[in-house]
């Protein structure tokens, strides 16, 4: 179940404010793992450094330290996602805030926390390109990806039936998808608890 | 406009995006939302005003605004620390609680060109966020006793009613926070 809840907090954390287009989700979620990797291997190190009751504060400052690093980076290959992305880099700072702090460290056992919290955003990772490919290809039929100079929009055959409509990529029908999914997941695990 | 704006328009997106989880995984009774929502506000406005300060005659003249969240966290929560130690207080949770008002000041600070818009959309998304948790914390209550189908218990129906609400204030459009995005 704690798995589950860390999905479910980092998805809406991420997915439903974040933007309808594949591109800027690609560079957020190369995001969510970095700062994942990195902000586990300070943790790691402050745990090794027993700070107390200062652990927490630290590991959100180091959190935000590190995203603003990789903000700079995305600003260094190209400004124009940096800045159309400028709040969602915060979003996905607290997402992996979460991921980091959720997943308890065994004493010891460090290699098998960072390959927990490596694995939980490798996964989540793939279920949010789905997501992020859906929700662009039902409104605008197309995919796009990240270069320099903004997006390559890549156009798609669209279904009739979806005609490429911006309320698609809006945070309501994101809302609407998400709930989809969860209903279909769930139902799916009832069915498997059954057989 | 400002106010309504980050009130309704734009503010509960970001707010539900961030703290929807606190609707549907936490529990509330009225001493803790009262308490929470006091203290946060007192500590939202106070670390406003610091970290204006520090961003504006410190950062500023080196040019190093870019750093302005890891301010602005320090600032909340040494407020946070403080309080906390002064007044018996609820203590927050550092995913939800702690992690919320910073990103209000960080997006109240992207988004103003003076301290007193500043702390008007902070004004109105902490307003936003805590004038949600009775509505979606009731829907929530009542789907539970409406006895749902399995599948429709992991809180599936509570994002859809939040769809609706969006839809109903024409809320759903976040160009305000993505430029060139739509």
């Amino acid at each position: 179940m704690k798995g589950k809840n860390i999905f479910f907090i980092a998805s809406v954390s991420i997915l439903i404010p974040a933007t309808g287009r594949l591109g800027y989700g690609i560079i957020l979620l190369i995001g969510l793992i970095s700062i994942n990797y990195f902000s586990s291997l300070l943790y790691i190190a402050f745990r090794k450094c027993d700070v107390g009751s200062f652990e927490t504060p630290l590991q959100i400052f180091t959190t935000i330290a590190v995203t603003i690093i990789f903000k700079e980076c995305v600003r260094y290959y190209s400004p124009i996602l940096s800045f159309n992305l400028h709040f969602s880099f915060y979003l996905v700072c607290f997402s992996s805030f979460l991921f980091t702090s959720q997943i308890k460290i065994e004493e010891g056992a460090y290699a098998v926390y960072l390959f927990s919290v490596l694995k939980q955003s490798i996964l989540f990772s793939f279920f949010a390109l789905f997501f992020f490919s859906l929700r662009e290809y039902v409104a605008y039929a197309s995919l796009s990806l990240p270069i320099t100079q903004g997006l390559k929009i890549i156009p798609i055959p669209a279904v009739h039936l979806f005609n490429g409509s911006f309320l698609w990529s809006s945070t309501a029908f994101a809302l609407v998808l998400m709930a989809i999914i969860l209903i279909v997941v769930s139902a799916f695990q009832k069915k498997k608890a059954k057989g | 406009m400002t106010l309504l704006f980050f009130f309704i328009f734009s503010s509960a997106l970001f707010n539900y995006g961030i703290g929807l989880q606190s609707f549907l995984l936490k529990e509330y009774n009225l001493k803790t939302y009262l308490v929470c929502f006091l203290q946060v506000l007192i500590e939202l406005f106070l670390s406003l005003a610091v970290s204006w300060f520090f961003i504006r005659h410190i950062l500023l003249p080196i040019q190093l605004t870019e750093l302005f969240p890891l301010i602005v966290f320090l600032v909340f929560y040494l407020f946070h620390t403080l309080i906390s130690f002064l007044v018996e207080t609820i203590d927050l949770e550092a995913s939800n609680e702690i992690f919320l008002p910073v990103l209000i000041l960080i997006m109240s600070f992207l988004h103003s060109m003076n301290f007193s818009k500043a702390l008007i959309i902070s004004l109105a998304c902490h307003l936003s966020y805590f004038l949600a948790i009775p509505i979606l914390y009731a829907i929530r209550l009542r789907i539970d006793q409406a006895h749902p189908l399995p599948a429709f218990k992991t809180g599936a129906l509570v994002l859809i009613s939040l769809a609706v609400i969006m839809i109903s204030l024409y809320a759903f459009d976040l160009s305000v926070f993505f430029q060139g995005v739509f």
